[in-house]
């Protein structure tokens, strides 16, 4: 492959990804519609149809926020970031508080692979994994992975009340595959 | 009888006794079983706070069975997954779901598999409940086998949910996710009252 990392300092940033190939303009989702990748763009597009999530909101125990800083580089692959805080207020200090955690929410999980899983979020617990289901929006926090370092797939109250100042009414779970080689 | 606002779920004080022992002594929540009866049916209607009451009678009792036969086998641990409520889960097919003409997913009308449909009927509920239960009230750090034998078993009893009701690649998850979680103050979920029983009587700090 052609070395273009000189690249890196003629264009801006937000348009070379690491490696120095050229960034796509645009996520294209399987209905057909596109996302834009470039900050303001994609906060209009998310906060509008057919999307309609809340970039900042609090609902019940669950306050959260979009995160552009930990979007802009994995957006080009359908993942938005919130920055989450939860606090059960019927019990102060329960185990479950967090703050500014990191949720992941999929705008087309069934367009995610394994590969991005584990190369983009960077969870090595699929390995020799060939298939497996995806909630819509994922986390590393242990309240959200399973014992085997998984991301939980069954319905959480936590997860759920996130969802819902996401707002996000239905969570999509998809089947995903890893790449062929 | 008729179940209204006033009706009391028929579980006496003693058998309320017994099984909060039984449970506290297993996942460290102190009173359940009296603090769900107490419950108001306003907060919580009657047919999900006998659902979950009976649902827990049924984790608690197939526990103490299963570990009552693992400690008189020595060369047997305890199962999770040969627990009749796994079993029951396990054995739930997408060919005993319909569809109906709203697009919702429902067991056929002819389903006899009593355990796997315990499981089914809220499931967001049941799921979110014992996922919290199997945690300990203090969190992972302080889990007990049965804690850890519970969080496998919903782990992975959660994990096959999407082969259940349908076998597409892509799914809409059969459960709305306000009915998963907690609610806003306009409109309470049964969910948050139903933690409220489990953690009452419990002390952090």
């Amino acid at each position: 492959m052609v070395d273009r990392k000189w690249l890196k300092y003629r264009i801006r940033d937000e348009d070379v990804s690491g490696d120095g190939a050229f960034r796509n303009k645009t996520y294209a989702l399987s209905d057909g519609s596109e996302m834009p990748l470039s900050k303001e763009e994609c906060m209009a597009m998310i906060v509008s149809r057919p999307f309609c999530l809340m970039l900042e909101n609090t609902y019940n125990c669950a306050t959260v926020r979009f995160s552009w800083e930990d979007t802009k580089d994995i957006i080009h692959h359908g993942i938005l970031a919130y920055r989450v805080d939860w606090d059960w207020k019927y019990i102060p200090d329960h185990y479950t508080k967090h703050e500014d955690e990191l949720y992941y929410v999929f705008l087309d999980p069934a367009q995610i692979s394994i590969d991005i899983l584990e190369d983009v979020l960077g969870n090595k617990a699929y390995r020799n994994v060939k298939s497996t289901t995806l909630k819509q929006i994922v986390s590393h926090m242990e309240l959200h992975v399973s014992s085997d370092g998984k991301f939980r797939t069954q319905p959480s109250a936590i997860m759920a009340t996130v969802a819902m100042a996401i707002g996000i009414q239905e969570m999509e779970i998809a089947q995903v595959v890893r790449n062929e080689e | 009888m008729a179940i209204d606002h006033e009706s009391r779920t028929p579980y006496s004080e003693s058998k309320l006794k017994r099984l909060d022992m039984k449970f506290h002594s297993m996942f460290a929540f102190p009173k359940v079983f009296s603090e769900l009866n107490n419950l108001s049916n306003s907060k919580v209607s009657f047919e999900i706070k006998m659902h979950i009451m009976r649902l827990l009678e049924e984790i608690v009792e197939q526990f103490e069975t299963e570990d009552k036969r693992a400690s008189q086998e020595a060369n047997r641990h305890f199962a999770w997954a040969f627990l009749p409520i796994a079993t029951g889960w396990r054995r739930l097919e997408g060919s005993d779901f319909t569809k109906t003409t709203d697009g919702t997913v429902q067991l056929l009308s002819t389903f006899t598999n009593r355990l796997g449909n315990m499981m089914y009927d809220f499931g967001a509920m049941n799921f979110s409940l014992l996922t919290t239960i199997s945690r300990s009230p203090y969190g992972k750090e302080y889990q007990n086998r049965y804690h850890r034998n519970l969080m496998t078993m919903i782990d992975h009893m959660g994990a096959q949910i999407p082969q259940k009701v349908s076998t597409c690649a892509k799914t809409k998850i059969f459960w709305k996710t306000e009915n998963m979680g907690l609610g806003n103050k306009n409109a309470e979920e049964p969910l948050i009252h139903i933690l409220e029983a489990l953690f009452r009587g419990i002390r952090y700090g």
